[in-house]
């Protein structure tokens, strides 16, 4: 399978500080892979930049074997037109409302379309996720998980084929999480390429091919689901029984419990 | 000593750094603005309602300054010059302060308190909330999408703004000082237009277009400074607030010295 995009010897420093140490990794089309380990590892920052979106200190980003950073306008607005990024804090654009949030990919992507057409689209897809709301309201009238399925109604829109997904169903309440699960289950059976920081156990178990876990910047372990769930090493451990909860035990078969998970 | 040498060295390199990457910052919004009609922007819209803010809804703050301003001038003026029997030299320094100094940079000062000020506010804010990183997932530019448009809201509003103040500064104070000190209708136009030249006109409008520029590049420049704390916008309004006063304050020394040259 091809190679989509490829981390080479990465390290991103901010305000000083390192965030990510020699990172290098690959991911393949198709696949989804999920990025894990504890608050401050570095997790969000590392999705940041494998979508191209924080250049990295050090280090090479390739997508389809070239230089992402060297890539011409063109290639550029095709690659961000085939992919979405769901951010951990929405980050709605404030000064527009929600209907204006939706339309702006569209318009810049898809410019030949009508009014009439980008409407329909977006109400389909607030139909998807049940979303009864006025789409005139402002981003600062939802609540924090509205907010939550609107950036991930953003992301979605130009039906892109590389999702990345920070903590998609991270404070949104079950059944809109469950929505967003089956979105996300979807688009892993249409073959797109997802990226995915979460914690959720549920939404692991359903897409995980690949599972990178960080600690301190660093990969502690990067491997294929399969493989991982079966590590010996106590500190991926330690943070799949994190995500699993209470039900987990270093005594109890991960396998299991990741395979027969169905919980939020 | 060699320490402090050490020092200054150090902070002599970060300002030429710094310096170095505001003309490239500056330089990628001339290259941007170039490509903003050809490429059919959505940033049209952006566009429009920098124009409506900088422009429009500052009409009335214009309107008053410039009539104050402009009523001043005749009374002293008039006062003073009358004593001396000089009072026709009254055209000649209303035509120059106003259309000339006061004008385009009184202008542009309203501007840097009104528009520099949202402007710094707004996108520094957004970068806070990452409302500027979630354009560059989407594919939008936002330098494209962000900064072009009130690049040129600005540079535009603050030239049509200008022509606004010295049109009220010359012509309609002139009602105002007949409150208070009559002067004759056809006496004061007829000389009035006869003292105004195409040159004074000329100046103002590149000294108004050069200040929103140069608001403008401040403006946004010192928001998408902001890190990640909300606590730095303050600062960086400041920063921009003062860094634009000064450096319109500079250009209009040096574009009224060329006029001079």
């Amino acid at each position: 399978m091809e190679k989509l995009i490829e981390l080479k010897n990465i390290h991103f420093i901010s305000e000083n500080f390192k965030i990510l140490d020699d990172i290098s990794l690959s991911f393949q089309t198709g696949k989804c892979s999920v990025i894990m380990g504890p608050s401050g590892c570095g997790k969000s920052a590392l999705l940041k930049v494998i979508a191209g979106i924080y250049p990295p200190d050090e280090g090479s980003f390739l997508v389809k074997g070239e230089d992402f950073f060297k890539l011409n306008n063109k290639k550029l607005t095709a690659f961000r037109k085939n992919t979405g990024f769901v951010f951990q804090d929405s980050a709605l654009w404030a000064n527009l409302n929600i209907y204006q949030n939706l339309s702006l990919p569209l318009q810049f992507h898809y410019p030949g379309l009508s009014r009439k057409e980008i409407e329909t689209r977006i109400n389909m897809l607030v139909q998807k996720v049940n979303f009864t709301d006025s789409l005139q309201y402002r981003p600062a009238q939802l609540s924090t998980g509205e907010r939550k399925v609107l950036s991930f109604l953003r992301a979605i829109i130009t039906e892109p084929v590389v999702l990345f997904l920070d903590e998609p169903t991270d404070s949104v309440d079950f059944e809109f999480a469950r929505i967003l699960r089956d979105i996300i289950k979807d688009f892993k059976e249409k073959e797109a390429t997802i990226v995915a920081v979460t914690h959720d156990a549920s939404l692991i178990s359903q897409i995980a091919d690949q599972i990178i876990v960080l600690q301190k910047g660093k990969i502690v372990e990067s491997d294929s689901f399969e493989n991982i769930k079966k590590s010996d090493n106590p500190y991926v451990r330690t943070i799949f029984s994190q995500v699993l909860g209470e039900a987990a035990s270093y005594d109890t078969d991960l396998l299991d419990l990741l395979d027969g998970s169905d919980k939020p | 000593m060699i320490k402090m040498l050490g020092g200054l060295g150090r902070w002599l390199i970060l300002k030429f750094k710094s310096v170095f990457y505001a003309l490239g910052y500056f330089f990628q919004i001339l290259k941007e603005t170039l490509f903003f009609i050809q490429r059919k922007q959505v940033g049209f819209k952006v566009l429009i309602m920098q124009i409506y803010f900088t422009g429009v809804k500052a009409l009335s703050i214009i309107t008053f300054i410039a009539l104050a301003m402009g009523a001043i001038i005749i009374i002293q003026g008039v006062t003073v010059f009358n004593q001396f029997g000089q009072g026709n030299l009254i055209y000649v320094i209303l035509t120059t302060i106003i259309t000339r100094e006061l004008g385009p940079i009184l202008t542009a000062f309203i501007i840097i308190a009104r528009s520099g000020t949202a402007i710094a506010t707004e996108l520094g804010n957004m970068v806070v909330t990452h409302e500027i990183e979630a354009y560059v997932a989407t594919g939008i530019n936002p330098v494209s999408y962000l900064i072009v448009p009130r690049f040129l809201g600005v540079s535009l509003s603050l030239v049509f703004l200008t022509i606004y103040f010295n049109f009220v500064g010359l012509f309609g104070s002139y009602f105002i000082t007949q409150l208070i000190k009559p002067v004759d209708f056809f006496t004061y136009f007829n000389s009035l237009l006869a003292v105004l030249k195409f040159e004074d006109i000329l100046t103002s409008v590149i000294k108004s277009f050069v200040f929103g520029i140069i608001i403008s590049t401040v403006a946004t420049y010192h928001g998408l400074k902001v890190k990640v704390a909300s606590t730095e916008v303050p600062q960086i309004v400041i920063k921009a607030v003062g860094h634009g006063f000064i450096l319109c304050i500079v250009a209009n020394v040096i574009i009224t010295l060329l006029y001079y040259i």
